[in-house]
């Protein structure tokens, strides 16, 4: 195990220690001096769209969509014991999450930090998947499938993703669908794992008032060794240009749900590119409608926007989107009213006042969300999979000028890449 | 690390008002609530909408945008109103969070113009043009939000469900009333109405107010003080309802919806110890308190039949709930499975293992709560409504000291009530 960086962040006033393992596992631990808590995120770069792909042996392999979470629920399962029994008799808080690219397994213990350090390395890295223990676990998730089926906004996002793009993975949400569930078998899981979760592929993110040296002793034994190389991602070609523009369902909603898409740059490749372009998009996105602005009181004031309304930048290596969302009577006045709005906002462009006002707040928050030893060790691990240092938001922050706004503004709202989908109500 | 020793400082800087004080240097953000209880009487929906008025703006910074602008200048501080039912009360909930001035230029400064601010909210609201105490304007278009809002809340449909158990099995009690009385009532408002409950609330109220995080109390005491010094007729809130139910009664009801909401209520008598207290909360810990719960390891882990089935107390009213998002079909396996597993605890108390489970995992909450405003907030604010005002470290002792055969009798005070079931149609 060796050190590579330490990382003092001024503005955070943090300070981040960069391991690795012999076999490639990269590992950052964060002191938290005076805290009771310990918190350990642990994952890797594969998640439910990573559905497709070419084992180092050449095998080609596809498994069903929402394979990645279902693997997540097996980990769980142990192989002797149940991990929520480990953790459990720890007292432990842990719990695991699958997204479009990535899945992330985590602890937080104010009391055993290095029995859980042990869990947690030793569940992720050493599972039991068979055919019978696959079956067990099919109703849960079935079940959790179908709790997500009744909530519109989810419902609704993936619509607009089908709308927005022909053949990408993120048109299905992560879990997959019911069918998915029911088609998935341990051999997929299987391949899935073998050809992911690999030492050089996982990372590990560890905060609390720890001693540093002795921690990377204790994990030195308990971190894999396998050289396997990894399966290469196979992605489909998407298009260029959205799938379908307006795609319409039925939904047990009191009034009309919208959202409102337009695609971006089909993503970019380098972290540090990519968390500028989210930090940037999300800037512009702000600037443009949030409480804040003359666009969002203007909308409130005419009654075309509530509460409801939101918009967000979801992004990765392979796409990049805007949504805008909310509820209203009348979809159609509804788009073409923010859709007017977006288009004037890029034509006319930002204010300086409102950009520096808005850096300021967003910096603050940015700031405000690394208090605990579990949201440091989480936002470690999300900065290691995204492939750049930790706490490098708060300097690419810093750096973003007023005309970059300006020109991301315009980039963003481009009529010919939007997309819209509407929930109506079925009753 | 060990317990916390100490309890939050309790300070009465106004007639009617109590101030936790939890001054934390560790924190990056600093957090204030106040929460302003009085009865659910007919002024309760003049408050829920006089909340939404009042965030639209006040004197000094006239509308939505102005407030949100002078939030974001201040390194995006919070400030938001909400009302609800606490307990059997009617409560507004003010809240503020800012980041610590520690992380913020030399000499820079955000908490007075912060307080200033709600100081405005609450005591010069924004004016109508005519003299009016509201803007009509403002109120009109606040009030059909207010109702759209409430129309639509059915569109959550495990909210919902929810919304309409409590309603049924607490049908006589003011626990069973909507927190903003009815649509009618809400629809009748004026802008008189609004700042007659305005002034009513400012007057009468009891406050209960907590500071967390990177703050001096002092300031918060004096500004307290200032707000509310001059007041002399608090309300006086009556105690909470407990009937004892004469028989179990199931209800089942119908809505377009995938998966089925499973609720079940019990209801138990005032303990007659602080101890004893302490093991009814850890009986509902035994059975469904996570996933070391009783309920998560045979209905979800054993049988398959939900995502997840936890038990929550409700500790000022005397109710334990049950809830589970579960298939229509299921229904009465898992209420029978409620049953037993209810029955055994109270028959045999909790197992070995159980036992040491569960005290280890609330141990464990209790040794990290002091990592989180948040939680230490909760934490102090819970015990201080029950009238424990209790350590984290005198409760980890209590906690240490319960016997099986405690749990047992705890468990014997649960009676069942009501059992309810919102699905789709069943066929």
């Amino acid at each position: 195990m060796k050190i590579t960086q330490t990382i003092h962040h001024e503005q955070s006033g943090e300070t981040v220690v960069l391991a690795e393992s012999a076999a490639g596992t990269q590992i950052a631990l964060c002191r938290t001096p005076g805290f009771s808590t310990s918190s350990g995120h642990f994952g890797l770069r594969f998640g439910s769209t990573d559905t497709h792909f070419q084992m180092p042996s050449g095998a080609v392999v596809e498994v069903p969509g929402g394979s990645a979470h279902y693997l997540e629920h097996k980990l769980f399962e142990g192989t002797e014991e149940k991990v929520f029994d480990r953790f459990g008799k720890l007292g432990a808080r842990f719990n695991g999450g699958t997204s479009f690219r990535t899945t992330t397994y985590h602890f937080t213990t104010a009391s055993r930090f290095h029995e859980c350090l042990d869990v947690l390395v030793d569940f992720v890295q050493h599972p039991l998947i068979t055919e019978e223990r696959v079956e067990k676990e099919r109703g849960i998730i079935e079940q959790e499938v179908r709790m997500y089926a009744d909530h519109p906004g989810f419902r609704g996002t993936f619509l607009l993703h089908e709308a927005l793009y022909s053949k990408h993975g993120i048109r299905v949400e992560p879990g997959g669908t019911v069918e998915d569930v029911r088609s998935i078998h341990a051999q997929h899981l299987q391949d899935c794992y073998d050809g992911f979760y690999r030492p050089r592929a996982m990372r590990l993110a560890l905060a609390g008032d720890f001693d540093v040296e002795e921690v990377l002793a204790y994990l030195e034994p308990r971190l894999d060794l396998d050289p396997t190389p990894l399966a290469t991602k196979l992605y489909p070609s998407e298009p260029s240009c959205p799938a379908a523009e307006w795609l319409e369902e039925k939904f047990p909603v009191t009034r009309p749900h919208v959202w409102i898409g337009w695609r971006a740059e089909t993503g970019v490749a380098d972290g540090r590119e990519r968390l500028r372009t989210r930090l940037l998009s999300s800037l512009v996105l702000d600037l443009a409608f949030d409480m804040a602005s003359d666009t969002h009181a203007d909308l409130y004031q005419r009654g075309v926007i509530d509460d409801s309304f939101g918009c967000h930048w979801s992004g990765d290596s392979d796409w990049g989107h805007v949504i805008a969302s909310g509820l209203c009577d009348d979809p159609k006045t509804f788009v073409t009213e923010i859709r007017a709005a977006a288009e004037a906002f890029a034509h006319k462009g930002p204010a300086l006042a409102d950009f520096e006002r808005l850096k300021r707040a967003a910096w603050g928050g940015l700031i405000s969300g690394l208090q605990t030893p579990t949201a440091l060790a989480g936002s470690i691990l999300s900065s290691l999979l995204g492939e750049v240092p930790p706490f490098l938001m708060l300097d690419v922050l810093g750096e973003i000028t007023f005309e970059d706004v300006r020109a991301r503004a315009t980039e963003l709202f481009q009529p010919q890449q939007s997309a819209v989908a509407v929930l109506m109500p079925s009753e | 690390m060990g317990f916390l020793q100490t309890i939050p400082e309790l300070r009465q800087p106004a007639p009617g008002v109590e101030l936790l004080c939890l001054p934390e240097p560790r924190f990056k953000r600093a957090q204030l609530g106040l929460s302003l209880d009085m009865p659910l009487d007919a002024g309760r929906a003049a408050r829920t909408l006089l909340s939404e008025v009042l965030q639209q703006g006040s004197a000094a910074l006239p509308t939505r945008r102005d407030l949100s602008r002078a939030l974001q200048a201040a390194y995006g501080a919070g400030c938001s109103l909400d009302t609800g039912r606490n307990g059997e009360d009617h409560r507004l909930d003010v809240s503020l969070a800012w980041v610590g001035e520690r992380f913020l230029p030399s000499g820079t400064t955000v908490v007075p113009q912060l307080l200033t601010l709600v100081q405005q909210l609450l005591e010069q609201p924004r004016r109508g043009q005519d003299g009016s105490p509201f803007d009509e304007q403002v109120v009109a278009r606040e009030r059909a939000l207010l109702l759209q809002r409430l129309a639509e809340r059915k569109d959550d449909r495990p909210s919902y469900a929810e919304e309409r158990f409590l309603r049924l099995m607490c049908a006589h009690e003011p626990y069973g009333l909507q927190s903003w009385d009815s649509e009618e009532a809400v629809a009748a408002l004026t802008a008189a109405d609004l700042e007659a409950a305005r002034l009513e609330l400012l007057a009468r109220a009891r406050i209960t107010a907590v500071v967390v995080g990177p703050c001096d109390p002092d300031i918060i005491s004096a500004w307290l003080a200032d707000v509310f010094g001059h007041r002399n007729n608090v309300v006086t809130l009556t105690e909470i309802s407990r009937p004892v139910p004469a028989a179990v009664r199931e209800v089942k009801e119908e809505l377009e919806m995938d998966q089925a909401q499973f609720h079940y209520g019990f209801r138990y008598a005032e303990p007659s110890s602080k101890r004893l207290v302490e093991a009814l909360g850890f009986a509902c810990s035994v059975l469904g308190g996570g996933s070391h719960g009783r309920l998560f390891r045979v209905v979800r882990e054993e049988k398959s039949l939900a995502y997840g089935i936890y038990a929550t107390q409700r500790a000022r009213k005397g109710l334990v709930t049950v809830a589970a998002g579960i298939d229509a079909s299921a229904y009465e396996e898992v209420r029978a499975e409620v049953d037993t597993q209810l029955l055994d605890l109270q028959a045999n108390g909790p197992t070995a293992e159980e036992m040491e489970m569960v005290l280890v995992n609330r141990l464990d909450r209790l040794r990290g709560l002091a990592d989180s405003g948040h939680e230490l907030a909760n934490y102090f604010v819970r015990e201080h409504s029950l009238g424990l005002h209790r350590s984290p470290a005198a409760r980890a002792a209590l906690l240490q000291d319960l016997q099986p055969q405690e749990i047992a009798e705890a468990a014997r005070l649960l009676v069942p009530d009501l059992a309810y079931m919102l699905s789709g149609k069943v066929s």
